[in-house]
Protein backbone atom coordinates (compact mmCIF):
# COMPACT_ATOMS: atom_id res chain seq x y z
CA UNK A 1 0.00 0.00 0.00
CA UNK A 2 0.95 3.50 -0.89
CA UNK A 3 -0.25 5.92 1.42
CA UNK A 4 -2.10 4.14 3.56
CA UNK A 5 -4.32 8.05 4.96
CA UNK A 6 -4.79 8.62 1.37
CA UNK A 7 -6.20 5.38 0.20
CA UNK A 8 -8.08 4.78 3.18
CA UNK A 9 -9.17 8.64 3.25
CA UNK A 10 -10.53 7.84 -0.05
CA UNK A 11 -12.26 4.89 0.47
CA UNK A 12 -14.27 5.92 3.60
CA UNK A 13 -15.36 9.11 1.54
CA UNK A 14 -16.16 6.75 -1.03
CA UNK A 15 -18.16 4.78 1.38
CA UNK A 16 -20.07 7.42 3.55
CA UNK A 17 -20.35 10.12 1.33
CA UNK A 18 -22.77 11.58 -2.02
CA UNK A 19 -23.03 12.31 -5.13
CA UNK A 20 -22.33 15.41 -4.12
CA UNK A 21 -19.43 14.81 -2.10
CA UNK A 22 -18.05 13.54 -4.57
CA UNK A 23 -18.74 16.54 -7.06
CA UNK A 24 -17.82 18.77 -4.29
CA UNK A 25 -14.33 16.99 -4.47
CA UNK A 26 -14.30 17.61 -8.03
CA UNK A 27 -14.47 20.98 -8.50
CA UNK A 28 -11.83 21.68 -5.74
CA UNK A 29 -9.65 19.26 -7.44
CA UNK A 30 -10.53 20.30 -11.25
CA UNK A 31 -11.52 24.00 -10.94
CA UNK A 32 -9.84 24.92 -7.83
CA UNK A 33 -12.82 26.40 -6.46
CA UNK A 34 -14.97 25.53 -3.03
CA UNK A 35 -18.22 25.71 -4.29
CA UNK A 36 -22.25 24.90 -2.37
CA UNK A 37 -25.55 23.81 -4.04
CA UNK A 38 -28.13 26.62 -4.57
CA UNK A 39 -32.18 25.82 -4.98
CA UNK A 40 -33.26 27.40 -7.68
CA UNK A 41 -36.76 27.22 -6.56
CA UNK A 42 -36.38 28.34 -2.68
CA UNK A 43 -33.56 30.29 -3.22
CA UNK A 44 -31.67 28.72 -0.23
CA UNK A 45 -27.81 27.78 -0.30
CA UNK A 46 -26.30 24.55 1.16
CA UNK A 47 -23.71 23.23 2.23
CA UNK A 48 -22.37 20.58 2.41
CA UNK A 49 -23.95 20.50 -0.64
CA UNK A 50 -26.96 18.42 -1.66
CA UNK A 51 -27.98 16.72 -5.18
CA UNK A 52 -30.90 17.92 -4.03
CA UNK A 53 -32.32 20.94 -1.56
CA UNK A 54 -32.99 20.34 2.17
CA UNK A 55 -35.61 23.20 2.23
CA UNK A 56 -38.04 21.85 -0.28
CA UNK A 57 -36.69 18.75 -1.18
CA UNK A 58 -36.03 20.00 -4.59
CA UNK A 59 -33.58 18.17 -7.15
CA UNK A 60 -33.35 21.66 -9.32
CA UNK A 61 -29.77 22.77 -7.69
CA UNK A 62 -27.48 24.44 -9.29
CA UNK A 63 -23.48 24.61 -8.24
CA UNK A 64 -22.28 28.02 -7.08
CA UNK A 65 -18.49 29.29 -5.78
CA UNK A 66 -18.80 30.56 -2.36
CA UNK A 67 -16.23 32.65 0.07
CA UNK A 68 -16.55 35.89 -0.53
CA UNK A 69 -17.35 37.94 2.28
CA UNK A 70 -16.53 35.08 4.88
CA UNK A 71 -14.91 36.59 8.57
CA UNK A 72 -13.74 33.82 11.14
CA UNK A 73 -16.43 33.04 13.92
CA UNK A 74 -14.65 30.48 15.96
CA UNK A 75 -11.03 29.18 15.55
CA UNK A 76 -9.48 26.60 17.71
CA UNK A 77 -5.73 23.94 17.45
CA UNK A 78 -5.81 20.23 18.60
CA UNK A 79 -2.89 18.15 19.87
CA UNK A 80 -3.67 15.00 17.90
CA UNK A 81 -5.51 14.24 14.82
CA UNK A 82 -5.65 13.03 11.39
CA UNK A 83 -4.13 15.42 9.23
CA UNK A 84 -4.31 18.80 11.19
CA UNK A 85 -2.10 18.48 14.78
CA UNK A 86 -0.93 21.29 16.30
CA UNK A 87 -0.40 24.18 15.65
CA UNK A 88 -2.60 23.85 12.72
CA UNK A 89 -5.90 25.97 13.48
CA UNK A 90 -9.58 24.33 12.96
CA UNK A 91 -11.94 27.14 12.67
CA UNK A 92 -15.54 28.39 11.69
CA UNK A 93 -16.26 30.70 9.29
CA UNK A 94 -19.36 32.51 8.48
CA UNK A 95 -20.14 33.14 4.70
CA UNK A 96 -23.11 35.61 3.56
CA UNK A 97 -25.81 33.70 2.73
CA UNK A 98 -24.41 30.32 3.23
CA UNK A 99 -23.85 29.99 6.97
CA UNK A 100 -21.52 28.67 9.21
CA UNK A 101 -18.96 26.63 7.56
CA UNK A 102 -15.99 23.94 9.18
CA UNK A 103 -12.62 24.92 7.62
CA UNK A 104 -9.27 25.15 8.29
CA UNK A 105 -7.70 28.18 8.84
CA UNK A 106 -4.21 29.25 7.98
CA UNK A 107 -2.37 31.34 10.68
CA UNK A 108 -2.14 30.42 14.37
CA UNK A 109 -3.59 31.15 17.41
CA UNK A 110 -2.15 33.71 18.41
CA UNK A 111 -2.00 35.58 14.90
CA UNK A 112 -5.82 35.08 14.31
CA UNK A 113 -8.83 37.31 15.49
CA UNK A 114 -12.35 36.60 15.88
CA UNK A 115 -13.84 38.39 13.14
CA UNK A 116 -10.78 38.71 10.71
CA UNK A 117 -11.94 38.97 6.53
CA UNK A 118 -10.94 35.32 4.88
CA UNK A 119 -10.64 34.15 1.52
CA UNK A 120 -11.10 30.60 0.71
CA UNK A 121 -8.52 28.59 -1.27
CA UNK A 122 -7.83 24.85 -2.21
CA UNK A 123 -5.58 22.51 -0.23
CA UNK A 124 -3.70 19.80 -2.03
CA UNK A 125 -3.76 16.96 0.58
CA UNK A 126 -2.79 13.81 -1.56
CA UNK A 127 -3.26 12.52 -5.81
CA UNK A 128 -7.54 12.66 -5.61
CA UNK A 129 -8.15 14.09 -2.63
CA UNK A 130 -8.42 18.14 -1.92
CA UNK A 131 -9.71 19.58 1.06
CA UNK A 132 -10.39 23.98 1.70
CA UNK A 133 -9.10 25.93 3.99
CA UNK A 134 -9.59 29.91 4.48
CA UNK A 135 -6.89 31.95 5.09
CA UNK A 136 -6.70 36.08 6.15
CA UNK A 137 -7.47 38.40 3.21
CA UNK A 138 -4.86 39.45 1.20
CA UNK A 139 -2.27 37.07 3.49
CA UNK A 140 0.35 35.26 1.08
CA UNK A 141 -0.66 31.75 -0.01
CA UNK B 1 -47.65 12.41 30.40
CA UNK B 2 -51.29 11.17 29.66
CA UNK B 3 -52.59 8.18 30.00
CA UNK B 4 -51.55 5.12 32.73
CA UNK B 5 -48.73 6.70 35.02
CA UNK B 6 -45.66 5.26 34.44
CA UNK B 7 -42.43 4.70 36.70
CA UNK B 8 -38.89 3.29 36.70
CA UNK B 9 -40.26 0.21 39.48
CA UNK B 10 -35.59 -0.79 39.74
CA UNK B 11 -32.12 -0.20 39.07
CA UNK B 12 -28.59 -1.24 39.00
CA UNK B 13 -25.08 0.16 37.58
CA UNK B 14 -21.75 -0.85 37.84
CA UNK B 15 -19.05 1.81 38.90
CA UNK B 16 -17.85 4.00 35.98
CA UNK B 17 -13.92 3.17 35.42
CA UNK B 18 -11.69 3.50 32.82
CA UNK B 19 -12.21 -0.62 31.66
CA UNK B 20 -14.96 -2.76 32.84
CA UNK B 21 -13.85 -5.70 35.35
CA UNK B 22 -15.86 -8.19 33.33
CA UNK B 23 -16.41 -8.82 29.49
CA UNK B 24 -19.74 -6.85 28.30
CA UNK B 25 -21.89 -9.21 28.35
CA UNK B 26 -21.12 -10.13 31.74
CA UNK B 27 -21.61 -6.59 32.91
CA UNK B 28 -25.05 -6.21 31.02
CA UNK B 29 -26.19 -9.25 31.94
CA UNK B 30 -25.35 -8.11 35.77
CA UNK B 31 -27.08 -5.25 36.07
CA UNK B 32 -29.95 -6.68 34.10
CA UNK B 33 -30.68 -8.90 36.54
CA UNK B 34 -30.31 -7.01 39.87
CA UNK B 35 -32.73 -4.27 38.27
CA UNK B 36 -35.04 -6.59 37.74
CA UNK B 37 -34.83 -7.89 41.51
CA UNK B 38 -34.66 -4.86 42.78
CA UNK B 39 -37.88 -4.03 41.17
CA UNK B 40 -39.51 -6.72 42.82
CA UNK B 41 -40.40 -8.61 39.60
CA UNK B 42 -39.59 -12.21 37.76
CA UNK B 43 -37.82 -12.91 35.02
CA UNK B 44 -41.28 -14.04 32.99
CA UNK B 45 -42.86 -10.79 33.99
CA UNK B 46 -40.52 -8.37 31.70
CA UNK B 47 -41.83 -8.79 28.27
CA UNK B 48 -40.20 -5.96 26.53
CA UNK B 49 -35.88 -5.20 25.99
CA UNK B 50 -34.58 -2.15 24.91
CA UNK B 51 -30.57 -2.02 24.41
CA UNK B 52 -27.93 0.71 23.22
CA UNK B 53 -25.36 -1.05 20.72
CA UNK B 54 -23.18 -3.52 23.16
CA UNK B 55 -20.33 -1.33 24.16
CA UNK B 56 -21.47 1.76 22.30
CA UNK B 57 -17.88 3.09 21.09
CA UNK B 58 -16.03 0.36 21.23
CA UNK B 59 -16.24 -2.74 18.85
CA UNK B 60 -19.28 -3.62 16.82
CA UNK B 61 -21.48 -6.17 17.67
CA UNK B 62 -24.14 -7.86 15.41
CA UNK B 63 -27.65 -7.88 16.44
CA UNK B 64 -26.60 -7.21 20.00
CA UNK B 65 -30.60 -7.25 21.11
CA UNK B 66 -31.07 -11.13 20.15
CA UNK B 67 -27.69 -12.10 21.43
CA UNK B 68 -28.50 -10.94 25.00
CA UNK B 69 -32.03 -11.52 25.06
CA UNK B 70 -30.70 -14.79 24.04
CA UNK B 71 -28.59 -15.21 26.75
CA UNK B 72 -30.66 -14.03 29.31
CA UNK B 73 -33.73 -15.90 28.48
CA UNK B 74 -35.83 -13.65 28.34
CA UNK B 75 -39.49 -13.98 26.21
CA UNK B 76 -40.66 -10.76 24.94
CA UNK B 77 -43.35 -8.78 22.62
CA UNK B 78 -40.67 -6.22 22.35
CA UNK B 79 -36.82 -5.96 21.28
CA UNK B 80 -35.16 -3.36 20.58
CA UNK B 81 -31.88 -1.88 19.62
CA UNK B 82 -31.53 1.93 19.60
CA UNK B 83 -28.73 4.18 18.33
CA UNK B 84 -28.00 8.21 18.15
CA UNK B 85 -24.91 8.91 19.80
CA UNK B 86 -24.65 10.72 23.12
CA UNK B 87 -28.80 10.67 23.44
CA UNK B 88 -28.95 6.94 22.94
CA UNK B 89 -29.46 5.20 25.78
CA UNK B 90 -32.60 8.00 26.87
CA UNK B 91 -34.28 7.27 23.59
CA UNK B 92 -34.07 3.62 24.32
CA UNK B 93 -35.65 4.72 27.42
CA UNK B 94 -38.17 6.39 25.68
CA UNK B 95 -38.92 3.05 23.27
CA UNK B 96 -39.27 1.46 26.58
CA UNK B 97 -41.80 3.90 27.33
CA UNK B 98 -43.65 4.09 25.00
CA UNK B 99 -43.91 0.00 24.29
CA UNK B 100 -45.62 0.10 28.12
CA UNK B 101 -47.63 3.07 27.88
CA UNK B 102 -49.13 1.79 24.35
CA UNK B 103 -49.96 -1.39 26.36
CA UNK B 104 -48.00 -3.34 24.29
CA UNK B 105 -45.55 -4.02 27.20
CA UNK B 106 -46.23 -4.49 31.00
CA UNK B 107 -42.82 -4.43 32.19
CA UNK B 108 -39.80 -3.69 30.25
CA UNK B 109 -36.03 -3.60 31.16
CA UNK B 110 -33.70 -1.00 29.34
CA UNK B 111 -29.92 -2.21 29.09
CA UNK B 112 -27.49 0.40 28.17
CA UNK B 113 -23.40 0.16 27.71
CA UNK B 114 -19.92 1.37 26.74
CA UNK B 115 -16.37 0.96 26.61
CA UNK B 116 -13.69 2.25 24.97
CA UNK B 117 -12.45 1.62 21.51
CA UNK B 118 -9.74 -1.08 20.94
CA UNK B 119 -7.34 1.02 18.79
CA UNK B 120 -4.81 -1.39 17.22
CA UNK B 121 -1.74 1.12 17.30
CA UNK B 122 1.01 -1.86 16.99
CA UNK B 123 -0.07 -1.93 13.66
CA UNK B 124 -0.15 1.09 11.28
CA UNK B 125 -2.38 0.36 8.73
CA UNK B 126 -4.85 -1.39 10.73
CA UNK B 127 -4.78 2.41 13.23
CA UNK B 128 -5.69 4.23 10.18
CA UNK B 129 -7.87 2.79 8.72
CA UNK B 130 -9.68 2.22 11.99
CA UNK B 131 -9.32 6.33 12.45
CA UNK B 132 -9.80 7.16 8.25
CA UNK B 133 -13.26 5.07 8.61
CA UNK B 134 -14.83 6.33 12.14
CA UNK B 135 -14.30 9.58 10.84
CA UNK B 136 -15.73 9.41 7.92
CA UNK B 137 -18.27 7.85 9.39
CA UNK B 138 -18.95 10.37 12.48
CA UNK B 139 -18.68 13.66 10.28
CA UNK B 140 -20.03 12.40 6.77
CA UNK B 141 -18.36 12.14 3.20
CA UNK B 142 -17.32 16.10 3.13
CA UNK B 143 -16.37 17.55 6.14
CA UNK B 144 -14.00 14.29 6.99
CA UNK B 145 -11.75 15.37 4.77
CA UNK B 146 -10.83 17.89 7.27
CA UNK B 147 -9.54 15.47 9.56
CA UNK B 148 -10.13 16.46 12.83
CA UNK B 149 -10.59 13.72 15.29
CA UNK B 150 -13.39 13.40 18.47
CA UNK B 151 -15.02 16.39 18.45
CA UNK B 152 -12.83 18.91 21.21
CA UNK B 153 -12.13 21.38 18.57
CA UNK B 154 -15.82 21.69 18.06
CA UNK B 155 -16.96 22.26 21.56
CA UNK B 156 -13.69 24.67 22.25
CA UNK B 157 -14.87 26.93 19.36
CA UNK B 158 -18.17 26.80 21.48
CA UNK B 159 -16.44 27.52 24.30
CA UNK B 160 -14.49 30.36 23.02
CA UNK B 161 -17.36 31.91 21.34
CA UNK B 162 -19.43 31.78 24.48
CA UNK B 163 -16.81 33.57 26.47
CA UNK B 164 -16.40 36.27 23.82
CA UNK B 165 -19.89 37.25 23.61
CA UNK B 166 -21.08 37.12 27.42
CA UNK B 167 -18.29 38.46 28.82
CA UNK B 168 -17.27 35.37 30.70
CA UNK B 169 -13.57 34.33 31.53
CA UNK B 170 -11.90 31.22 31.58
CA UNK B 171 -11.43 30.82 35.63
CA UNK B 172 -14.73 31.41 35.76
CA UNK B 173 -15.74 28.55 33.23
CA UNK B 174 -12.87 26.54 35.12
CA UNK B 175 -14.88 26.48 37.97
CA UNK B 176 -17.56 24.48 36.75
CA UNK B 177 -14.94 21.53 36.88
CA UNK B 178 -14.29 22.33 40.77
CA UNK B 179 -17.55 22.04 41.75
CA UNK B 180 -18.38 18.77 39.74
CA UNK B 181 -15.46 17.01 41.41
CA UNK B 182 -16.86 18.46 44.62
CA UNK B 183 -20.19 16.29 43.63
CA UNK B 184 -17.87 13.05 42.50
CA UNK B 185 -16.67 12.95 45.68
CA UNK B 186 -19.25 11.99 47.44
CA UNK B 187 -20.42 9.40 44.49
CA UNK B 188 -19.49 5.66 44.98
CA UNK B 189 -19.95 5.20 41.60
CA UNK B 190 -18.05 8.07 39.97
CA UNK B 191 -14.62 7.69 38.23
CA UNK B 192 -12.99 10.41 39.02
CA UNK B 193 -13.10 11.71 42.77
CA UNK B 194 -9.57 13.52 43.93
CA UNK B 195 -10.36 17.37 45.08
CA UNK B 196 -9.35 19.92 42.22
CA UNK B 197 -8.80 23.65 41.95
CA UNK B 198 -9.10 26.15 39.36
CA UNK B 199 -5.45 26.48 39.03
CA UNK B 200 -5.58 22.94 38.53
CA UNK B 201 -8.23 22.73 35.60
CA UNK B 202 -6.17 25.89 33.97
CA UNK B 203 -2.83 24.20 34.35
CA UNK B 204 -4.20 21.12 33.01
CA UNK B 205 -3.04 20.07 29.89
CA UNK B 206 -4.72 21.83 26.99
CA UNK B 207 -6.45 20.05 24.21
CA UNK B 208 -8.36 22.34 22.12
CA UNK B 209 -7.79 25.94 23.35
CA UNK B 210 -9.74 27.00 25.86
CA UNK B 211 -10.34 23.72 26.67
CA UNK B 212 -7.97 21.93 29.24
CA UNK B 213 -7.76 18.26 30.09
CA UNK B 214 -10.28 18.75 33.48
CA UNK B 215 -12.82 20.32 31.54
CA UNK B 216 -13.43 16.98 29.52
CA UNK B 217 -15.53 14.38 29.57
CA UNK B 218 -13.25 11.23 29.95
CA UNK B 219 -14.01 8.10 27.78
CA UNK B 220 -14.81 5.53 29.89
CA UNK B 221 -16.58 2.49 30.67
CA UNK B 222 -19.84 1.54 32.47
CA UNK B 223 -23.34 -0.66 32.24
CA UNK B 224 -26.56 0.34 33.65
CA UNK B 225 -30.06 -0.97 33.48
CA UNK B 226 -33.81 0.24 34.87
CA UNK B 227 -36.71 -1.17 34.03
CA UNK B 228 -39.76 0.32 33.33
CA UNK B 229 -43.41 -0.22 34.11
CA UNK B 230 -47.00 1.22 34.97
CA UNK B 231 -47.00 2.60 38.47
CA UNK B 232 -49.55 0.93 39.59
CA UNK B 233 -47.16 -2.58 39.18
CA UNK B 234 -44.35 -0.86 41.18
CA UNK B 235 -44.64 -2.94 44.56
CA UNK B 236 -41.79 -3.06 46.58
CA UNK B 237 -42.07 -0.84 49.27
CA UNK B 238 -40.50 2.06 48.05
CA UNK B 239 -42.13 5.46 46.83
CA UNK B 240 -43.09 5.60 43.28
CA UNK B 241 -41.12 7.74 41.10
CA UNK B 242 -43.26 8.81 38.09
CA UNK B 243 -41.74 9.98 34.34
CA UNK B 244 -43.97 12.54 34.19
CA UNK B 245 -42.34 14.58 31.29
CA UNK B 246 -41.26 13.93 28.25
CA UNK B 247 -39.43 16.31 25.31
CA UNK B 248 -37.38 16.07 21.55
CA UNK B 249 -36.45 17.93 19.83
CA UNK B 250 -33.41 17.58 16.94
CA UNK B 251 -32.14 20.80 14.71
CA UNK B 252 -31.70 19.82 11.26
CA UNK B 253 -27.42 19.57 11.97
CA UNK B 254 -25.01 17.75 12.76
CA UNK B 255 -21.94 19.25 15.07
CA UNK B 256 -21.33 22.94 13.74
CA UNK B 257 -24.74 24.06 12.80
CA UNK B 258 -25.07 26.05 9.20
CA UNK B 259 -27.92 27.87 10.41
CA UNK B 260 -27.75 27.98 14.98
CA UNK B 261 -25.83 29.07 17.02
CA UNK B 262 -23.08 27.31 18.91
CA UNK B 263 -23.59 29.19 22.67
CA UNK B 264 -27.60 28.80 22.56
CA UNK B 265 -28.43 25.46 21.88
CA UNK B 266 -32.29 25.72 19.85
CA UNK B 267 -32.30 21.72 20.86
CA UNK B 268 -32.16 22.08 24.92
CA UNK B 269 -34.22 24.84 25.07
CA UNK B 270 -37.19 23.54 22.91
CA UNK B 271 -37.10 19.58 24.38
CA UNK B 272 -37.26 21.37 28.18
CA UNK B 273 -40.17 23.73 26.94
CA UNK B 274 -41.76 20.32 26.28
CA UNK B 275 -40.54 18.01 29.02
CA UNK B 276 -41.57 20.72 31.83
CA UNK B 277 -45.38 21.76 29.74
CA UNK B 278 -45.86 17.80 29.99
CA UNK B 279 -45.17 17.94 33.69
CA UNK B 280 -47.04 20.94 34.20
CA UNK B 281 -43.82 22.00 35.88
CA UNK B 282 -41.49 25.27 36.05
CA UNK B 283 -37.28 25.09 35.75
CA UNK B 284 -37.77 26.43 39.72
CA UNK B 285 -39.66 23.93 40.42
CA UNK B 286 -36.91 20.80 39.72
CA UNK B 287 -35.24 19.62 43.04
CA UNK B 288 -32.43 17.82 41.36
CA UNK B 289 -31.21 17.66 38.01
CA UNK B 290 -28.69 15.46 35.73
CA UNK B 291 -27.35 17.29 32.61
CA UNK B 292 -25.42 16.11 29.66
CA UNK B 293 -22.25 18.92 30.10
CA UNK B 294 -19.23 17.02 28.71
CA UNK B 295 -17.11 20.12 28.61
CA UNK B 296 -16.66 22.98 30.86
CA UNK B 297 -18.28 25.72 28.92
CA UNK B 298 -21.19 23.35 27.85
CA UNK B 299 -22.09 22.69 31.58
CA UNK B 300 -22.84 26.42 31.81
CA UNK B 301 -24.48 26.62 28.66
CA UNK B 302 -27.14 24.10 29.72
CA UNK B 303 -27.87 25.27 32.98
CA UNK B 304 -29.31 28.55 30.76
CA UNK B 305 -30.68 26.38 28.00
CA UNK B 306 -32.45 23.95 30.44
CA UNK B 307 -34.00 27.54 32.34
CA UNK B 308 -32.12 26.78 35.71
CA UNK B 309 -30.81 30.82 34.89
CA UNK B 310 -31.00 33.64 32.39
CA UNK B 311 -28.73 33.47 29.78
CA UNK B 312 -25.37 34.21 29.85
CA UNK B 313 -25.38 34.23 34.01
CA UNK B 314 -24.62 30.58 34.56
CA UNK B 315 -21.09 31.51 35.84
CA UNK B 316 -22.53 34.03 38.35
CA UNK B 317 -25.47 31.14 39.05
CA UNK B 318 -22.52 28.87 39.98
CA UNK B 319 -20.12 30.70 41.81
CA UNK B 320 -22.78 31.80 44.02
CA UNK B 321 -23.67 28.24 44.86
CA UNK B 322 -26.88 28.04 43.46
CA UNK B 323 -26.40 24.72 41.44
CA UNK B 324 -25.28 22.33 44.87
CA UNK B 325 -26.91 21.45 47.98
CA UNK B 326 -28.25 24.52 49.74
CA UNK B 327 -28.83 26.14 46.31
CA UNK B 328 -32.03 26.58 43.67
CA UNK B 329 -31.31 23.50 42.33
CA UNK B 330 -28.56 20.10 42.54
CA UNK B 331 -26.87 19.67 39.42
CA UNK B 332 -25.55 16.48 38.66
CA UNK B 333 -24.55 15.11 41.78
CA UNK B 334 -22.87 12.65 40.35
CA UNK B 335 -20.47 14.58 39.58
CA UNK B 336 -21.69 14.92 36.08
CA UNK B 337 -19.68 13.98 32.59
CA UNK B 338 -16.26 15.57 33.51
CA UNK B 339 -16.21 13.85 37.10
CA UNK B 340 -18.64 10.97 37.10
CA UNK B 341 -16.88 9.92 34.03
CA UNK B 342 -18.32 9.08 30.58
CA UNK B 343 -19.31 5.75 29.16
CA UNK B 344 -21.24 7.58 26.35
CA UNK B 345 -23.80 5.20 25.31
CA UNK B 346 -24.98 4.62 28.77
CA UNK B 347 -24.39 7.90 30.77
CA UNK B 348 -28.19 9.17 29.94
CA UNK B 349 -29.46 6.10 31.79
CA UNK B 350 -27.00 6.60 34.89
CA UNK B 351 -28.21 10.31 35.08
CA UNK B 352 -31.90 8.45 35.10
CA UNK B 353 -30.57 6.12 38.18
CA UNK B 354 -29.23 8.91 39.83
CA UNK B 355 -32.19 11.19 39.92
CA UNK B 356 -34.33 8.31 40.66
CA UNK B 357 -32.67 6.93 43.43
CA UNK B 358 -32.81 10.54 44.77
CA UNK B 359 -36.23 10.74 44.65
CA UNK B 360 -37.16 7.34 46.31
CA UNK B 361 -34.79 9.37 49.03
CA UNK B 362 -32.01 6.78 49.00
CA UNK B 363 -29.30 8.42 48.01
CA UNK B 364 -27.14 8.08 51.05
CA UNK B 365 -24.13 10.96 51.82
CA UNK B 366 -25.54 13.21 48.71
CA UNK B 367 -29.54 13.14 49.38
CA UNK B 368 -30.77 16.11 47.96
CA UNK B 369 -33.09 16.88 51.01
CA UNK B 370 -37.03 16.37 50.03
CA UNK B 371 -36.18 15.96 46.61
CA UNK B 372 -39.44 15.80 44.94
CA UNK B 373 -39.17 16.63 40.73
CA UNK B 374 -36.15 15.69 39.04
CA UNK B 375 -34.88 16.31 35.15
CA UNK B 376 -32.75 14.49 32.76
CA UNK B 377 -31.21 15.82 30.02
CA UNK B 378 -28.83 14.10 27.54
CA UNK B 379 -27.81 14.78 23.67
CA UNK B 380 -26.71 14.17 20.36
CA UNK B 381 -23.15 15.85 18.19
CA UNK B 382 -23.42 19.34 19.70
CA UNK B 383 -26.19 19.57 21.44
CA UNK B 384 -27.62 19.10 17.93
CA UNK B 385 -30.97 17.12 19.44
CA UNK B 386 -31.94 16.93 22.97
CA UNK B 387 -34.09 14.51 24.51
CA UNK B 388 -35.32 15.54 28.09
CA UNK B 389 -37.30 13.58 30.75
CA UNK B 390 -38.97 15.03 33.96
CA UNK B 391 -39.76 12.62 36.93
CA UNK B 392 -41.65 13.01 40.39
CA UNK B 393 -42.30 11.59 43.64
CA UNK B 394 -45.80 11.57 43.71
CA UNK B 395 -46.42 9.24 46.60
Amino acid sequence: MGNPLQEFTLQAMDLYGSSASKELQRRLAEDRTLCATHCDVCDETTFPPREFCPTCFSDAVTWREIGSGATLYAFTTQNRGLRFTYPDVIGVVEIPDVGLVMSPIAGTQESLTLGDALEPEVLDLHEGLCAWRFRPTGSTP
Amino acid sequence: MTGTPLAIAGLSATPVQRDLDTSVLDACSTVAREAVIDAGLQPADIDGLFLTPAAMSGEPWLMFAANFAEHLGLTTKGLVGVENGGATALLALRAALDAVALGRCKAALVVASDTRPMLDTNHFESFVRHVAFTTAALYGGVNSVLGHGPPIPIYAMSHQRYMHEFGVNEAQVALSSVRLREHAAGHPLAQFRDPITVDDVLSSKRLSPPIHLLQAASISSGAVAVVVTTADRCDNGRDVVQVTGYGEHHHPSHFIPRRGSITRFESVVEASRQAYEEAGINAEDVDVAEVYGVFGATELILYEDLGFCPKGEAAHFLAEGRSTWGGDVVINPTGGRMSFGHPAGATPLYEVAEVVRQLWGQAPGRQVEDARVGLVHAEHGMMNGSVVMAFENRS
